[in-house]
């Protein structure tokens, strides 16, 4: 039998009067009710002493049924249950201290079902929105039927449809926890049971519908990601785990990274069982916050590049005999030390790859060339061939070979060159003065080979000076490089011009004196810290590294399906960054 | 190249994975441009200092100043 309870001491008989004689008084009773100010909204509609007094004027008890059902637009309403709600408020007031009551509303709020409260005569008192659709109770019952699913987890989902009283009642007796929680709990475990899946598409549709709708929160995803894919049996397990007693322990904001990134990698299952490992893990659970952020980051960044290597190493730690033999306290002390020890790094993401900067690559325009009789190349004067690329209103000077040959290997063409300009950063290309291609190697290259014992194979592929000039020299003809590297190379090289005149010169290490506050290289020290991530391992090696191979990671993921989960991962580099890039003026 | 000013006089090569000094190079014996090169204003400027790093197949060196400031930074590639 169903009660509804909304003073702990009360208790209402669900089956309610029966009969129209019945009626009368109750009318009579909830006139009085009305009377003293209080309205009730039903579907939408409020209900005053003036449609209550529009009701309960009707000859028969059939009438006073049909004007309800007018009053809330015509919708099929369960009148009974209405009845039985107003009966209880009506009654239950009394004895409802204005705390309890705003309590029952702020839990019930949660869940859509009352509304607010608009006191009149008592402060306590409130305006109950009821919506009885039995349409939708119906549809609730026929699932309950089919799926075998609990009782509770009806009344959860009928709440969740908006329906009234037995949802109510269930919620407000639950107690342990709150019944937003309890809902979400309880219907993620439903929806990733096999009774779920075997339930025809529009059934589960239409309860993906209702409980989107109205729960709200961060269930809304969880059913979109359901929804597009149906068949996705690891999703389903990944989600799973979000119903586990660890998981809802777990703080906010790791819970809703670990759902977040469990549903960005619908698809890639090893991922998705990875993050479910940890979202049951006590030992996950013992981490700390930072500790626990960091780790859902390295796993569930939406860049597979860099996911899938963490998510490949973490779950060959969790399911390794040595850990699985642990006790929590030592599982804990072997996330913590992946955490700090294995960090994954995007090297992935740079890694060349057809197109990879064409996502900020500019459109240009090129002139020329203007033939140069004898032009002072890096190393040599000799003829070339000035063009004028021309990339978001910035002229620059491209001066090639004449031939366009070379001796020492292969020369890069002027549109591969203007195509590397046009990838640039706006701020970086800034800096750039003139682009010299030449047709020898770096003058430096011997006497490198010579101090560093290095052997002949290895040369000069691109210079950048810090007053903005850049040498382009030949490539080995067996080691052509590509477009992709090209770009990369130029954001970096470049990079490390941006960042030395926006900040400054940085001591080379080991370094003893501590970096001035007000150092644009302090903040990006602080950033490296915060993020705790890597862009690269050549990244590692010092800041100006980190920051143009940061700088060249964001310009390989701006614009492209990977740059939300990316910016995830380096939150404070790339704010800095968004900050020296933005437009000025 | 325009008017520059006096070298110290050598040119110390680092190893940058290690920070050990590889090599030091008397300035004089070189050609002007391996000695010299603008800062980020333009100023021709003594290159005191060379730091080569490694990352995989590629290398990269960095030419400084008298005080550590950046004069240029070079990508190396080798073949694999």
């Amino acid at each position: 039998m169903s009660v509804l309870r909304l003073d702990a001491n009360r208790t209402f008989d669900a089956a309610g009067p029966a009969n129209a004689e019945a009626n009368d008084d109750w009318f009579a009773a909830a006139a009085g009710f009305f009377e003293r100010g209080n309205t009730v909204s039903i579907a939408g509609s409020t209900l005053g002493v003036e449609e209550m007094t529009f009701i309960s004027e009707a000859a028969t008890d059939a009438e006073r049924q049909s004007r309800f059902a007018q009053f809330i637009g015509n919708r099929r309403a369960d009148f009974e249950d209405f009845k039985r709600l107003l009966d209880d408020v009506m009654a239950a007031q009394p004895s409802v201290s204005s705390q309890d009551f705003a309590l029952s509303q702020q839990e019930a709020r949660r869940v859509g079902v009352i509304d607010a409260v608009q006191p009149r005569a008592y402060p306590a008192r409130g305006r109950v929105v009821l919506e009885t659709t039995s349409s939708v109770d119906l549809l609730a019952r026929s699932i309950s039927g089919a799926s075998g699913m609990s009782s509770f987890a009806h009344s959860l989902f009928a709440a969740a449809m908006h329906g009234p009283a037995p949802a109510l009642n269930d919620l407000f007796d639950r107690g342990a926890r709150s019944p937003a929680e309890s809902l979400a709990v309880e219907f993620r475990q439903w929806v990733n049971s096999s009774d779920f899946r075997r339930l025809p598409p529009p059934v589960r549709e239409a309860a993906m519908q209702a409980v989107a709708a109205n729960i709200g929160g961060d269930l809304g995803p969880v059913i979109a990601a359901l929804r597009a894919n149906p068949n996705d049996r690891l999703l389903s397990t990944g989600l799973q785990a979000l119903g586990s007693e660890v998981f809802v322990a777990l703080p906010d904001s790791v819970r809703s990274a670990l759902q977040g990134a469990i549903i960005t990698h619908a698809g890639r299952g090893g991922i998705q069982l990875t993050l479910g490992k940890l979202a049951e893990s006590p030992a996950f659970a013992a981490l700390d916050l930072e500790q626990q952020s960091l780790l859902v980051r390295y796993v569930g960044c939406g860049a597979p590049e860099i996911s899938e290597g963490a998510s490949m190493r973490l779950q060959n730690l969790l399911m390794s005999t040595a850990y699985v033999a642990m006790s929590n306290s030592e599982q804990a002390a072997a996330l913590a030390g992946f955490v700090a020890t294995d960090p994954p790094q995007s090297a992935g993401v740079l890694r060349d790859r057809v197109g990879g900067y064409d996502a900020v690559r500019l459109p240009y325009t090129m002139t020329g060339p203007t033939e140069v009789a004898a032009y002072a190349f890096e190393s040599h004067q000799a003829p070339a061939s000035e063009y004028i690329v021309t990339v978001g209103g910035q002229t620059i000077p491209v001066m090639m070979p004449n031939p366009p040959t070379s001796p020492d290997g292969t020369v890069l063409s002027i549109d591969v060159v203007a195509q590397g300009l046009a990838a640039l950063p706006a701020e970086s290309r800034a800096l750039v003065t003139t682009v010299r291609v030449s047709d020898r190697a770096n003058s430096q290259d011997p006497l490198w080979r010579v101090a560093y014992g290095w052997s002949e194979s290895g040369r000069s592929f691109m210079t950048c000076g810090a007053a903005g000039l850049i040498d382009i020299y030949p490539s080995a003809p067996d080691n052509p490089q590509s477009q992709s590297s090209i770009d990369g190379s130029m954001i970096h090289e470049t990079g490390h011009a941006l960042s030395s005149q926006r900040w400054g010169a940085l001591p080379q290490p080991p370094r003893d004196k501590e970096l001035s506050p007000h150092s644009g290289w302090l903040r990006w020290q602080n950033a490296i810290a915060a993020d705790g991530t890597t862009p690269s391992g050549y990244a590692r090696s010092d800041m100006p590294e980190d920051f143009s191979e940061s700088l060249r990671l964001l310009s390989a993921v701006r614009g492209t399906p990977e740059e939300a989960e990316v910016r995830a991962l380096f939150p404070a580099r790339f704010a800095i960054l968004d900050e020296l890039l933005a437009p000025t003026g | 190249m325009a008017e520059r000013p006096v070298h110290p006089g050598t040119i110390t090569y680092v190893d940058g994975d290690t920070n050990a000094v590889v090599s030091v190079a008397q300035a004089a014996n070189l050609p002007e441009q391996n000695a010299f090169a603008p800062n980020a204003e333009g100023v021709i400027t003594p290159i005191v200092k060379v730091v080569a790093r490694s990352a995989g197949t590629a290398r990269f060196v960095k030419e400084l100043g008298p005080n550590d400031e950046l004069l240029r930074s070079t990508t190396l590639t080798v073949p694999a």
